[in-house]
């Protein structure tokens, strides 16, 4: 018996041992793109000079391209990958269900919305609070009108539908003001927020969204032994003293602040919630409460690789680094829905 | 343990408005393995949902003379343990990680760090339910029996004095059947009080030291299974007539024909 329980215990440390490097192994990939995206543009530095521009040594024109160009770009592409990742992680926590994401309830689509109606009707500038507010405050409204359409113990392709009808809706909204606007240049700076990009970003912008991600980050993390208690159910959950109506609410609120305050300085990115976790579920074991760390660092790792490869990618105009992740995100979306096509039918997964 | 006692007093639950469980009152003592049975609809699970603080009521219900709703959340998640009916789980979480929730209401959080006290409960209710074995492997993967026995486990994890099972035996084998009401027993035995919805009449004579029987929303009948399983009450409430055996002077029960009573 002793044996045994020794033997068992030490398979549980091989194992435990064996996801030990998940994170920190993560996080130093993250770290060498981040370099990367800093060495990556017009002016290619190798990893040595941006270090250096970084410590503030090396050429004062190294410097000013790190410090004034690259770096809120890349601290953008950090922050905005992790917080939209997670963001679909405790989404698909909270329902159960793998398919669920920000970007497929509209949630961002409804964000920029708000950003866009808020500055055609001169309640906002580009560079204001009031910016990444309305659009948290959008994106909160189609993720909650979303749950309260769906119901509760809503079905995927409930969800779905209801996200279709939802995202259709304020992307014509945000067409519709593109339509009315007075000047093309007025147009083309609305078609920005249908355009998720990362370019020309100064720390202004990282000032008006980092707070709000953040806060976003540690809400969605708090919630994370809830998210493992809801793989038993509401009820099952309920009883274990998980307060389940509190939970749904931080989680919109959370997803909300983190994928409004995206969009408010990057635009409309797309499907890094629904691909991050996803391949970091095998490496948690499917716990969706140890995948939200994971999920933030793989989001952050596919949102700075995407940036360095619409820099790298030869075109003659620049490719917005949200068309590129759409490109890459719709063929996944459809592999999922192949996979998990029984459920969506009706039957049981 | 102290043997827990559930009070309820005209406990009345309404769902969407409608009355589904009405003027229920009850006194249930530790000690004793209570089969809930009716036939469906009778407001069974409602009732058991009450109780286990799901839904809310009218009327009054205690815990050993304390009011339920002056428990704070968790005190209640550590004082009743639920077991809903149908044994889902959402994700394809290692058995024992499953387990591992029942710790929940204790304060632990992450199944990784486990303090060598729950590590050793979990480890004895997989031990009680025969589910050892089955540690490592993804709850989405395992047969119907494995998963009730693993969901059972975790219920018994979190050490409630108050059991509330819903159908814990449906779609199971018979042996599995017996296997699962024989631990309910045993944890009844030791001072719990053990509450279970059934529709297995022939489980719940052999086994409940006491059955309620619903009806229509309301409790028609509670006490010893003789007195409770009679020809009229099942005639009056099933609309069925029962065959009668006796092993070795233990009574046994068998659901046999239709029949209204008259």
């Amino acid at each position: 018996m002793v044996a045994e329980t020794e033997a068992r215990s030490a398979s549980l440390s091989v194992r435990q041992h064996s996801r030990a490097w998940l994170i920190p192994g993560l996080g130093m990939f993250v770290a060498g793109l981040f370099v990367i995206s800093l060495g990556v543009g017009p002016v290619a530095l190798p990893p040595a000079d941006v270090i250096a521009a970084l410590l503030g040594r090396g050429e004062a024109a190294h410097r000013i391209i790190v410090w004034d160009i690259r770096l809120p770009r890349a601290i953008l592409a950090l922050a905005i990958g992790a917080v939209l990742a997670m963001g679909g992680a405790a989404l698909q926590g909270l329902l159960r269900n793998p398919l669920a994401a920000p970007s497929l309830f509209g949630a961002p689509q409804s964000a920029a919305l708000a950003a866009v109606a808020t500055i055609s009707l001169g309640i906002n500038d580009t560079l204001g609070w009031g910016l990444p507010v309305a659009a948290i405050l959008g994106a909160f409204a189609s993720v909650f009108l979303l749950l309260a359409i769906a119901g509760r113990n809503a079905g995927l392709l409930l969800l779905i539908l209801s996200g279709l009808a939802v995202s259709s809706l304020a992307g014509a909204g945000t067409v519709l003001a593109m339509n009315l606007a007075p000047n093309p240049f007025a147009a083309l700076e609305i078609a920005f927020w249908l355009l998720g990009s990362l370019e020309d970003r100064s720390m202004r912008h990282v000032t008006l969204a980092l707070p709000f991600i953040t806060l976003a980050l540690l809400l969605l993390w708090l919630q994370r032994g809830g998210y493992r208690a809801l793989a038993l159910g509401e009820d099952a959950a309920a009883s274990l003293g998980v307060p389940v109506e509190r939970l749904r609410l931080t989680t919109i609120l959370g997803v909300a602040m983190g994928v409004g305050a995206a969009v408010a300085v990057s635009g409309t990115i797309a499907f890094i919630g629904l691909i991050a976790p996803h391949l970091m579920r095998p490496f948690v074991r499917h716990d969706p409460a140890r995948l939200l760390v994971p999920a933030a660092l793989c989001g952050s790792a596919l949102l700075l690789a995407a940036d360095i490869a619409v820099r790298l990618i030869p075109a003659t105009s620049d490719i917005k680094v949200g068309v590129l992740t759409s490109i890459i995100g719709v063929p996944f979306f459809l592999y999922l829905i192949v996979r998990e096509r029984r459920s969506l039918s009706g039957g049981m997964a | 343990m102290n043997a827990p006692r559930i009070t309820l007093e005209c406990v009345t639950i309404r769902l969407g408005g409608k009355p589904i469980v009405h003027g229920v009152s009850l006194d249930l003592a530790g000690g004793a393995l209570v089969a809930l049975i009716g036939p469906n609809g009778a407001g069974k699970t409602t009732l058991l949902k009450a109780m286990a603080g799901l839904l809310p009521h009218e009327g009054r219900l205690a815990f050993d003379a304390r009011e339920a709703a002056s428990f704070a959340r968790q005190e209640r998640a550590r004082l009743v343990g639920y077991l809903p009916q149908g044994h889902q789980v959402h994700w394809p979480l290692p058995a024992e990680d499953i387990v591992a929730l029942g710790r929940f209401p204790h304060g632990v959080v992450d199944p990784r760090r486990l303090s060598p006290a729950d590590s050793r409960i979990i480890r004895e209710a997989m031990r009680l339910t025969g589910t050892e074995g089955l540690a490592g492997q993804a709850a989405t993967t395992l047969s119907g029996g494995e998963r009730a026995r693993i969901m059972l486990a975790r219920v018994l994890a979190v050490e409630a004095p108050v059991l509330l099972a819903d159908e814990p035996t449906a779609s199971l084998d018979p042996r599995h059947q017996l296997v699962v009401m024989d631990i309910l027993r045993q944890q009844a035995r030791q001072g719990r009080l053990v509450i279970a919805v059934t529709h297995d009449l022939t489980l719940a004579a052999r086994m409940a030291d006491r059955i309620v029987l619903m009806d229509g929303g309301a409790v028609v009948a509670s006490g010893p299974p003789d007195d409770v399983l009679s020809d009229r009450q099942l005639a009056e409430t099933y609309g069925i007539r029962a065959l009668r055996l006796d092993h070795d002077g233990e009574p046994g029960l068998i659901p046999w024909q239709v029949e209204d009573h008259p």
